[in-house]
């Protein structure tokens, strides 16, 4: 038994227990499982400071631990210990079943641990496919609109399970064992390999979230409750999903240039039109999930270029969205809860209410749209140089770049209009006022934005050198010598971060000069009659970007996205369907078709076998 | 000539049941299947001109071996008989039910089950 | 040894013992049920532990008399049916007392399973007919059970198709007597394996008649045997049969029927007996394959709860058959690992549908919903199960498709295994379906009163949704060993059956025999 168990089992069983609590222990379950959750998160630390021997079994490694799983491991740990925190503050009794909110949240946990520490192939499936249970299971929770989304997401994350089964199986052929952290790089030559390699990197895709497998990440964020959302979707999902691709990309298989520049396209056009979808939604939390979407496809570029600082870029990437977009889940969380909305035309002005949560999200969302000096912008501008170091895959490069620096304009659009709609503006009718977001709901938030920042400014110092690099060591082609070489010349840390802080002095400076001059406040007026306030300026942010969708291009491109033409899973279903009613009305409950079915079906195999033996026209 | 006289009342047999509509005639036609079946294992034993195969002390074990038809099949073929006679019975049991149901021994009329 | 012909002859007494207890002591006739069966689950048990070994019935050796053979195929079946048929038995009492007639359907219910387990451990063709049909007529007559138009329908049609499928297999098995003079399966292996076989290579083949009339006979088995296993096109009667027969019934033939009269005497006649060839197993997975996606697909548009369970049991044979027919060690085990996985699931399927049906009245899914509100024990076995079918781990479908896909791979059909992919993923769209409108979102109004089934009911769910997990286990090395691949040998290795059956003699120059 090796230690590398216990940060699985440990939730796992804890996870269970709750399951099967009594109703009586309710109230006691957030406490026990935050407990649980940080001493996983404990167990996490340990594991990745002391480096245990791996776990083997009939001389197979099962767990193993190298850099890169304790990279996830301890990303993994981190963000489910804020979300359960956040959780215990977020629901009041009686919002939801406690046994079985938590009961499934410590049941993902642990299996996302599982797959952050696993070696072999089958055990990381087993886990990989394990987490697809809690998430169907919290989204699931009993309206009519959770469960059928609930639906689609298990069958897009299990069908790419099934999908990973055909890659392991593929992997196992061509090396002959499942272990996946031995430096295998098999070369994409036979036909097993490229199934493994194509295999593989769609269920890695698929749990990421990016195109086209997305679409249950924005139907997924609207419905399950917002810490669950915080958790699985947006950060442990993410993780792990990237982690899986990095492994494909950097140790399992030896990439070539075509499938490279193929992932570099799934992850621009993600990008792109992820974020274009994003900017036409009116529902926060939808948005928010597009963005979780968009986001995949920086991540899905940086690691497809396989240069150094594009895979460094990549992976701090991966780490810096799941800090930002779990906090802006968490900030959407608060204001949801204190006005009961998720529509964003329905919101607005909680600026002056909530504050902290306001500036937690301004840091959050000027992180997402890559804002200095911000993490964001930081893995951002490693992914751009990374796209640029790899010029030598043709001229790909430049769309790639083009889509991504466009993309991450539209990220800044469309979070300003986040801003304003929520937090800005004038607040709309007096609702019942929510509860304020407690200690417990705020410290998440704010380690989380605070880690935004921490990040962007010591971007190279803090989270190359200290995280990123050490995760990556022993792979061949990127160290810091490597990283440095690309990134040198184009951006060194120090004086990017000096110059932008005097830009920010700079913009202040103009800013308190133009408030000197003061301005007269007065009533406005329409044709000489007093205007109410209410009616003159409740600008709605949604209504900015209506004139977007009405664009003679876009318009039909928004149409037809309308009609769920770019779902790949509601073609699929269609499709699926016209074959099951064809099938259906050969089966006509007529005997003689059937029994005609079987002389037939006994004809051919009879022709067949008398055909491969050679006897037809020798005997008979 | 054995095989092919089998084949033929099986395939009639199958024929039967590939082409009529009445239940009664479907059971006939099973039975017609069933009984081709037997019949073939019967002569598969059989032998011009041979004896009961009844071992008796008066003959010589070799030359009785020598002449007896082959008792194995018929053993077979009783129990098939036994078995297809279980089938018969249970067959023009549900028949008759189903015609009491649906008020008819057309069997495509009887298709509530489909799709 | 003297143990085996307990294993048939248990469940024959009670078949017909149970119909004799009086109708006031119905009581007696369940607690009698449950012990015969649990007598039957030890047994197996026992059986298990036992060496491979033969019993002569009468005393009379093979190849001369009729022999029961148990090895690793026959114990693990064995195994899989007396368990199985435990828990459905402890499902049975409170289930039918819906019904009239109870102990009539002990008796067919225990005439069946004396059947199966004949079939499993009988090493003569023609008794394996026999029992074959033992099981399938006590089937057609408990699928028209319930005396109801549709229960009626399906019953004749099943009826005609089985009986023609019948006639297919004595026919073959006349075939084999004829140009072999014997139908012990044993010593019929030795002599078709020294005339060649199906390539028809051997000395006994001057002008390829016997061998286009061996493959006659082959191709026989496959259809007849094929039809019992319901294989598309030999499937039509099952989607009718199964959601007809009274629920304990339908776990019964879509768990067990359809693999021991079906896919087990498949396996063996085609693997012991007659022997596997590359173009026979081509034939099987092509089959197989076949299956699997023609049920999948009209499993997915169906809204009867049954029906759409029976659909997939064509689905889940395809594996079974697929992997099967690779005829590589990897694919008979990952095989017979879902054959397994498949006994334990499908019952708990069709159990949790009856359990709906029991309380709601209705197997429309339409009708059903948010039913885990008020039937947790049900909803969450039912989820368990679907998880199970539809592969997501840490349930057992996931490990075996996992091991059939690599078997698939190892054996260079990747066609195949995206085929058994793309299934996985249908299966998943169709159960997550079932889980949707049945069990899952609000509580429809109409349901508001209804509460768990009874006690008996629940547990017996709730213990094959425990096995669903522990079978799992079957992925380790050792149980994997000891179980699966023990079986797998017993049926690839052809040699060693002969071996096993007819002692190291070596059967083939018995002159003796070949006189008639």
């Amino acid at each position: 038994m090796s230690l590398l168990i216990w940060p699985i089992a440990l939730p796992i069983i804890v996870g269970a227990l709750v399951f099967c609590a009594p109703r009586g222990l309710a109230k006691y379950l957030k406490w026990f499982s935050v407990v649980a959750a940080a001493t996983t998160f404990g167990l996490c630390i340990t594991c990745v400071a002391e480096a245990p021997p791996s776990w083997t079994v009939n001389g197979e490694v099962l767990l193993a631990l190298d850099g890169l799983g304790s990279l996830v491991l301890l990303g993994v740990g981190f963000f489910s210990l804020l979300m359960t925190l956040y959780s215990a503050g977020f629901f009041k009794p009686g919002d939801i079943s406690e046994s079985y909110y938590y009961g499934n949240i410590l049941l993902s946990v642990g299996a996302a641990c599982g797959v952050a520490v696993a070696s072999n192939l089958i055990l990381l499936a087993l886990f990989w496919g394990l987490l697809g249970i809690p998430l169907y299971l919290l989204i699931n929770t009993g309206s009519e609109r959770g469960n059928t989304v609930a639906k689609k997401t298990l069958l897009i994350l299990g069908g790419t399970d099934s999908v990973l089964l055909l890659g392991i199986a593929a992997f196992f052929v061509s090396t002959g064992s499942f272990d996946m952290l031995v430096k295998s790089q098999v070369p994409v030559v036979s036909v097993a390999a490229w199934f493994g390699v194509i295999c593989i990197i769609i269920a890695a895709l698929a749990k990421a979230g990016a195109m086209p497998f997305h679409t249950w990440v924005p139907d997924a964020s609207e419905t399950a409750p917002v810490p669950a959302v915080a958790m699985l979707p947006a950060s442990l999902d993410k993780l792990l999903g990237i982690y899986l691709l990095a492994r494909v990309f950097l140790t399992m298989y030896h990439i070539p240039n075509s499938v490279k520049i193929a992932c570099m396209l799934i992850g621009a056009g993600t990008i792109v039109f992820a974020v274009m979808a994003a900017m036409m939604q009116h529902n926060l939390r939808r948005l928010l999930g597009f963005h979780a979407v968009s986001q995949v496809g920086y991540m899905v570029l940086g690691i497809a270029t396989g240069t150094a600082i594009g895979v460094v870029g990549g992976l701090f990437h991966m780490l810096n969205h799941a800090i930002y977009k779990s906090c802006l889940f968490l900030a959407a969380g608060a204001a949801e809860k204190r006005t009961g909305e998720t529509e964003l035309a329905r919101m607005g002005g909680l600026a002056k209410v909530m504050p902290l949560t306001f500036v937690a999200a301004v840091v959050a969302a000027f992180a997402i749209s890559g804002i200095p000096p911000l993490n964001g912008f930081a893995s951002k501008w490693m992914v751009y140089n990374g796209i640029i170091a790899a010029k030598d895959m043709g001229f790909v490069w430049v769309i790639v770049l083009v889509a991504a620096m466009f993309g991450s304009a539209l990220t800044l659009a469309s979070f300003v209009k986040v801003l304003h709609s929520v937090f800005l503006g004038q607040p709309k009718e007096p609702r019942q006022a929510g509860k304020q977001p407690g200690i417990l709901m705020l410290v998440p938030m704010l380690v989380l934005s605070g880690l935004c920042i921490l990040l962007g400014i010591f971007a190279v110092r803090l989270g190359v050198n200290k995280i990123i690099l050490p995760a990556l060591a022993g792979i061949e082609g990127i160290d810091e010598a490597a990283f440095n070489q690309t990134l040198a010349g184009s951006w060194g840390s120090g004086t990017a971060t000096i110059l932008l802080i005097a830009a920010l002095i700079v913009g202040l400076i103009i800013y308190l000069f133009s408030t000197f001059t003061r301005a007269r406040e007065d009533e406005s007026y329409v044709g000489g009659e007093v205007g109410t306030r209410a009616e003159m300026y409740n600008f709605e942010g949604v209504e900015f970007y209506k004139t977007v969708g009405e664009m003679p291009l876009l318009k039909n491109l928004y149409k037809q996205a309308d009609a769920k033409w770019y779902d790949l899973y509601e073609q699929l279903r269609r499709t699926t369907f016209y074959i099951t009613g064809w099938l259906r009305k050969l089966h006509d409950g007529v005997l003689h078709t059937y029994v005609t079915w079987c002389v037939v079906g006994l004809v051919v195999i009879l022709w067949w076998l008398l055909y491969s033996y050679k006897i037809l026209g020798r005997a008979f | 000539m054995v095989y092919l006289l089998c084949l033929v009342l099986f395939l009639i047999g199958i024929y039967g049941v590939l082409t009529q509509r009445n239940l009664i005639k479907i059971i006939l036609s099973l039975a017609v299947v069933e009984s081709s079946v037997s019949l073939f294992l019967i002569l598969l034993g059989y032998r011009v001109g041979g004896i009961a195969p009844i071992e008796t002390a008066a003959r010589p074990h070799e030359s009785f071996i020598g002449m007896s038809v082959d008792p194995l099949p018929q053993a077979m073929v009783l129990t098939a008989i036994v078995i297809s006679l279980g089938v018969l019975a249970l067959s023009i049991a549900i028949a008759m039910r189903l015609y009491q149901r649906y008020g008819t021994y057309d069997v495509t009329q009887i298709r509530n089950l489909r799709g | 040894m003297d143990l085996l012909p307990l294993i048939v002859a248990v469940p024959l007494l009670a078949g017909f013992v149970l119909p004799l207890v009086p109708k006031r002591a119905e009581r007696l006739a369940d607690g009698l049920a449950l012990l015969t069966a649990a007598v039957l689950a030890a047994l197996s048990i026992v059986a298990l532990r036992m060496p491979d070994c033969i019993y002569a019935i009468g005393g009379w050796n093979p190849p001369i008399g009729i022999n029961f053979v148990l090895d690793g195929a026959s114990k693990l079946m064995l195994l899989v049916v007396c368990v199985i048929t435990f828990v459905i038995t402890l499902y049975s009492p409170a289930y039918m007392v819906r019904f009239t007639g109870k102990r009539k359907f002990y008796a067919l219910f225990f005439l069946m399973v004396a059947g199966m387990n004949g079939v499993v451990l009988t090493g003569d063709m023609f008794n394996l007919f026999v029992f074959i049909e033992i099981a399938s007529i006590a089937s057609y007559a408990l699928v028209g059970f319930g005396c109801q138009k549709e229960e009626l329908e399906a019953s004749f049609r099943y009826l005609v198709l089985g009986s023609v499928a019948s006639s297919m297999i004595l026919l073959g098995i006349a075939l084999l007597y004829a140009k072999m003079g014997t139908v012990n399966m044993a010593h019929l292996s030795d002599k078709i394996a020294a005339a060649g076989g199906l390539g028809g290579a051997g000395p006994t083949t001057p002008e390829g008649k016997a061998s286009a009339l061996l493959i006659f006979a082959t191709v026989l088995f496959i259809c007849g045997l094929g039809l019992k296993a319901a294989l598309v096109p030999f499937h039509a009667w099952l989607p009718d049969a199964h959601p007809s027969a009274p629920t304990p019934i339908s776990a019964m033939l879509s768990g067990l029927l359809i693999k021991t009269v079906g896919v087990y005497a498949l396996a063996r006649v085609l693997f012991s007996v007659i022997g596997i060839t590359p173009v026979v197993s081509n034939v099987l997975m092509i089959l197989g394959a076949l299956s699997m996606v023609v049920g999948v697909f009209v499993a997915i548009g169906q809204w009867d709860f049954k029906r759409l369970l029976a659909y997939h049991s064509i689905s889940q044979m395809g594996y079974i058959v697929l992997a099967i027919g690779l005829a590589t060690p990897l694919g008979v085990v990952a095989g017979l690992f879902h054959l397994v996985n498949h006994a334990i699931f499908k019952p708990l399927l069709f159990l949790t549908a009856g359990s709906v049906e029991y309380r709601t009245g209705t197997r429309q899914l339409d009708q059903m919903g948010g039913l885990n509100k008020k039937m947790p024990v049900t909803g969450t076995t039912s989820f368990i199960a679907s998880m199970s079918i539809a592969g997501v781990p840490p349930f057992n479908g996931f490990f075996s498709k996992l091991l059939i896909i690599i078997a698939c791979f190892q054996a260079g059909r990747y066609g195949f295994a995206i085929a058994a992919v793309v299934v996985s993923i249908l299966t998943l769209a169709s159960f997550t379906k079932v889980q949707k409108y049945a069990f899952f979102g609000p509580l429809k109004q109409k349901w508001g009163r209804i509460t768990e089934v009874p006690a008996t009911m629940a547990a017996a769910m709730a213990l094959l949704a425990v096995l669903c997990l522990a079978s799992s286990a079957l992925m380790l090395k050792g149980p994997r060993e000891f179980l699966l691949g023990n079986a797998q040998r017993s049926l690839t290795e052809r040699q060693e059956y002969v071996e096993r059956v007819l002692g190291n003699k070596h059967a083939g120059g018995d002159e003796s025999l070949k006189s008639f």
